[in-house]
C-alpha cells in the first residue's frame, strides 16, 4: 500500500488528491492536509466583494467530501519536509501542526511514498509597509484574496456607498499593492465589478475609481499581454484593456511600486525612479505572493531548505533555473513534470512550484526596484497541474513507470480565463479570454511567440453567464457530485 | 533598405509586438531599414510593425529633425488632453481627429538595451503616441468611435482599398450560424409586436407559424453551432479547452433566448 500526502486544498491540491483517490481505489491511501476547514472557489470572491454573493456561496467544508471520497484529511499546516527521512529510518515524511480546535498547536509526523506540495501562496501584505503585517491583513486597505477578505471588502464598500448617497466624493484605488504582485486578473475583474455594482446603486457620478498596477502596460496581465478575438475580430489586450478603461471612465497608473500604505493614502515609485502619490477612500490591494516557509530537513538534521526551495520559498521543479539574463529566456525553461530535481516521489503544483523566470518583460526602475508582474500560475493551469501530477504518480505506484508519465507545461498548454466586468442576469457583463501557449515559445511560433489562432474572446453577457454557470459547475466538480470527473479543469 | 510598408487592410497591424530581447546587429539592422523608409516615404517616424516587423521599436524625428530609436516603450504618464489632426502611411489619404495626450512621460531602452525616460509634449508628443500604439496592436482608428471608424472603412473603400479595421482571415465559420440565428430571431421579436396592431386571423397564423419555423431552426442551428465550434475547434485551434468556454457561451445564450421568443409568440402571436 501507498500512501500520497498533499499539503494543501486549494484548486491544484484537491484536484490532485481527488482524482489520484479515484484512480487509485481503496488499496491505496491518500491525505491531505491543509490548515483550512473550508474549500473557496476563489474566482468567485470579486462577487462577494461587491456584495452579489455571501461568503457562504462560495466556501464548503471539506471534511465530508474527503470523508465521502475516503481521503484521509487532516486539518493542519505543514511546517517542514524530510525527504531522506531520518537517523533511524530511510521513510520520507512531514511535519505537521493541527489547526483544528480539536488538536490546535499538536505536531505529528506524517510519512509518505509520495508527496504533493500544493500549499499555494503566503499573502505577503507584510511586504508593503502599511499593507499589512505577515500574512495578515492591514487596516487601511481591503482584499478579495479570501472570501472572508472579500466579505470584508463587502461591508466597507456599502459604507462608502452610504457616504455617496449623502454627497461625499470618494475615491477608489484597486490594483496591486507591491511591485513584484501577481493575480492583475484579479484586480482587473474587481475594479470593474465596482464600477458595475456602484452604477447599479445609482452613485456612480459620485466616485473617482483608479487602477494601480505593476504591469508596464494595460493588459499585460503577467504574460506580457495576449491577443484575442471577438466574434472574429483579433485585437490586442492593451487596445481592449484602454478602450474598456476609458469607456467606463477610469483611470490607470501603470509600472507602479506601491512602497507604502497610510490611512486614505499610498505612496509608490513609477518605473521611471519618480515616486508619487495617490489618495483613496476605499483601497483593494492585492499583495505579493510567497512560499508558505516550509523548512527541508536533510537525514542527518541539516536545513537543505535552499536546495528544495527557491528563495522566495516555493519549490525547485524540473525547470531550468540558470536561463540567466532575459534574452536567454526559452520556453523549455518552465516545468513539464513538476517532480523535484532532487528527490524523485516530490512534486510541486500550482503557485508552489517555483516558476523559472518571469513571463512578462523584467523591469526595473532606475533605483534598482524590480517593477514587473509575476508570472500566473493559478485557475485552470493549476488544476492542469493537480491532474497532471495525479495522473504521473498513479503511473508509479502502479509500476507502469519509475518517472513521471504525464506532463502539464506552461509553455505547452492554454489557459481561458472568464474575467467578470459585473454581475447581474441581464445587465451582467465578461470578458472570456484564451491564449495559447501561456508562456510564449519563440522557437515554436517565430514573431510574436504564440499561436494567434489559440486565441479567442467573447466580451458581453453570455460570458458573464458562463462565468456563474463556472461557479456552480467548478462548485459541483469538487464537492465530488455525480459527474465530477466529467468536468474539465 | 527601403522596405515595403504594410497598408490597410492588413492583419498584421493588430499584432502586439513582441519586445525586444536581444540588443543585436539584427537591432542596428531594422533601425537602418526603418529610417532609409522614413526617409524615402518623406515621413517622421515608424513603428517596426507597419514594415511588418512585429518587434517593438519605434524610430522617429523629432520636430528639430533628430533622429531616436526606442525599443519596447511604456508611457507611463500623460498630462492634458487635446485633440491631433493626424494622418497614417498605413491609411493613405486619411486624416482624422484623434484625442491625444498634450504630453507623456514613457520609458524606453536605447539601442544598447539600457533604460531611460523621456517627457515629450506637443507634436512629437502625438507622433510618438500613435507609433507606441502600433507597437501594441493598435491603430488611430482605435482612438475612434464605432460610428468614425466606419467613415473611415467608406472612405478608404472609395479609394480603392476595401476592408475592415481589425479584420481577421482566420474569422471562423461557425460565426455564419450566429448570423443566421440572429437574423431569425430578430424577425421573429418583430412579429411579437403584432398585439398593437389588429391584424387578420390569417395574417396572424401566418406570424404566428413563422415563429414555429423560427424556433425550430434557431434550435438546430445552435446545434449545428456546437457541432461545428467543436469540429473546427479539434481540427483547426490548438487550445481545444479554450474554444469550448467561448462557443459553450454562445449556444447557453440561445437556448434561453430560444424559448422566450416561442413563449412569446405563443402568446403573443397566436390567434388561436
Amino acid at each position: 500500500m501507498a500512501r500520497v500526502v498533499i499539503m494543501g486544498g486549494g484548486v491544484s491540491g484537491h484536484t490532485a488528491a481527488t482524482f489520484i483517490k479515484d484512480m487509485l481505489g481503496k488499496k491505496h491511501e491518500v491525505v491531505v492536509v491543509t490548515p483550512n476547514s473550508n474549500w473557496n472557489w476563489i474566482p468567485s470572491n470579486i462577487w462577494v466583494g461587491v456584495g452579489e454573493m455571501s461568503a457562504e456561496e462560495v466556501v464548503f467544508p471539506l471534511a465530508p467530501v474527503y470523508k465521502k471520497a475516503g481521503i484521509d484529511y487532516r486539518q493542519a499546516k505543514a511546517l517542514g519536509i524530510h525527504p531522506e527521512g531520518k537517523a533511524d529510518s530511510d521513510t520520507p515524511y512531514i511535519v505537521i501542526e493541527y489547526t483544528d480546535e480539536e488538536k490546535s498547536g499538536t505536531t505529528e509526523e506524517l510519512t509518505y511514498d509520495y508527496l504533493i506540495n500544493a500549499t499555494g501562496p503566503k499573502l505577503n501584505f507584510g511586504a508593503t509597509p502599511g499593507l499589512g503585517e505577515g500574512s495578515n491583513l492591514g487596516e487601511h486597505t481591503v482584499s478579495v484574496c479570501t472570501a472572508d477578505h472579500a466579505d470584508h471588502a463587502s461591508h466597507e464598500l456599502d459604507s462608502c456607498i452610504e457616504k455617496m448617497r449623502n454627497g461625499e466624493r470618494q475615491a477608489f484605488l484597486i490594483g496591486t499593492g507591491h511591485g513584484m504582485c501577481t493575480c492583475q486578473g484579479a484586480a482587473f475583474e474587481y475594479i470593474f465589478n465596482i464600477e458595475h455594482k456602484l452604477k447599479s446603486e445609482g452613485v456612480r457620478d459620485m466616485a473617482d475609481i483608479t487602477f494601480i498596477t505593476n504591469e508596464s502596460f494595460l493588459g499585460d496581465f503577467g504574460m506580457g499581454g495576449l491577443h484575442f478575438k471577438m466574434g472574429g475580430f483579433a485585437t490586442s489586450s492593451k487596445v481592449f484593456a484602454e478602450s474598456l478603461y476609458a469607456e467606463r471612465g477610469m483611470d490607470w497608473i501603470i509600472g507602479a511600486h506601491v512602497n507604502k500604505v497610510e490611512a486614505g493614502k499610498v505612496t509608490y515609485e513609477s518605473l521611471d525612479g519618480t515616486m508619487d502619490e495617490q489618495e483613496f477612500d476605499f483601497a483593494m490591494l492585492i499583495p505579493p505572493f510567497a512560499g508558505v516557509g516550509l523548512k527541508a530537513i536533510a537525514k542527518d538534521g541539516s536545513d537543505i531548505t535552499s536546495k528544495v526551495f527557491a528563495p522566495n520559498g516555493f519549490m525547485k521543479v524540473d525547470a531550468n533555473y540558470n536561463a540567466g539574463a532575459y534574452e536567454n529566456w526559452k520556453a523549455s525553461d518552465w516545468p513539464r513534470t513538476l517532480q523535484n530535481p532532487d528527490y524523485g516521489n516530490v512534486f510541486a503544483v500550482g503557485i508552489a512550484f517555483a516558476p523559472p523566470h518571469l513571463i512578462s518583460k523584467p523591469m526595473s526602475s532606475p533605483n534598482g526596484t524590480p517593477i514587473n508582474p509575476t508570472p500566473p500560475r493559478t485557475g485552470m493551469p493549476s488544476a492542469m497541474m493537480g491532474k497532471a501530477v495525479a495522473l504521473s504518480i498513479l503511473d508509479m505506484i502502479k509500476g507502469k513507470s519509475t518517472e513521471p508519465t504525464h506532463t502539464a507545461c506552461m509553455s505547452e498548454m492554454g489557459a481561458a480565463c472568464v474575467a467578470s466586468a459585473g454581475k447581474g442576469l441581464f445587465t451582467g457583463t465578461a470578458a472570456a479570454m484564451t491564449v495559447f501557449p501561456i508562456v510564449p515559445d519563440f522557437e515554436k511560433y517565430p514573431g510574436v511567440g504564440r499561436d494567434l489562432n489559440g486565441t479567442t474572446g467573447e466580451l458581453g453577457l453570455a460570458a458573464h453567464w458562463v462565468k456563474h454557470i463556472l461557479h456552480h459547475l467548478f462548485i459541483w466538480k469538487a464537492k465530488l457530485k455525480p459527474g465530477w470527473t466529467l468536468i474539465p479543469e | 533598405m527601403i522596405q515595403e510598408l504594410i497598408r490597410y487592410p492588413d492583419e498584421r497591424i493588430n499584432i502586439l509586438s513582441t519586445d525586444v530581447r536581444k540588443f543585436n546587429d539584427e537591432v542596428d539592422e531594422l533601425v537602418q531599414d526603418m529610417k532609409e523608409t522614413i526617409e524615402a516615404n518623406d515621413t517622421e517616424g515608424l513603428a517596426a510593425i507597419q514594415i511588418a516587423i512585429p518587434i517593438s521599436v519605434v524610430v522617429a524625428k523629432d520636430t528639430h529633425g533628430e533622429w531616436h530609436t526606442f525599443c519596447n516603450p511604456r508611457i507611463l504618464k500623460t498630462a492634458g488632453k487635446t485633440i491631433s489632426s493626424e494622418t497614417s502611411l498605413y491609411m493613405p489619404d486619411i486624416e482624422e481627429e484623434i484625442p491625444r495626450h498634450e504630453q507623456i512621460t514613457f520609458i524606453y531602452q536605447d539601442r544598447m538595451g539600457k533604460q531611460h525616460s523621456m517627457t515629450v509634449s506637443g507634436h512629437f508628443s502625438y507622433l510618438l503616441q500613435r507609433k507606441f500604439d502600433y507597437t501594441f496592436g493598435g491603430t488611430f482608428a482605435n482612438k475612434l468611435d464605432r460610428k468614425h471608424r466606419k467613415m473611415v472603412e467608406k472612405k478608404l473603400s472609395i479609394n480603392g482599398a476595401k476592408g475592415e479595421f481589425n479584420s481577421d482571415s482566420n474569422f471562423s465559420k461557425r460565426e455564419y450560424f450566429k448570423s443566421a440565428i440572429n437574423k431569425l430571431l430578430f424577425f421573429q421579436g418583430l412579429t411579437l409586436f403584432t398585439p398593437l396592431f389588429s391584424l387578420k386571423k390569417e395574417t396572424l397564423e401566418t406570424l404566428y407559424h413563422y415563429g414555429i419555423f423560427a424556433t425550430i431552426m434557431t434550435f438546430l442551428l445552435t446545434i449545428g453551432y456546437l457541432a461545428y465550434a467543436k469540429y473546427e475547434a479539434s481540427k483547426v485551434i490548438s487550445c481545444t479547452g479554450c474554444q469550448v468556454v467561448s462557443f459553450t457561451a454562445v449556444a447557453i445564450k440561445y437556448f434561453i433566448l430560444i424559448p422566450i421568443f416561442f413563449m412569446g409568440s405563443y402568446y403573443l402571436v397566436n390567434p388561436n
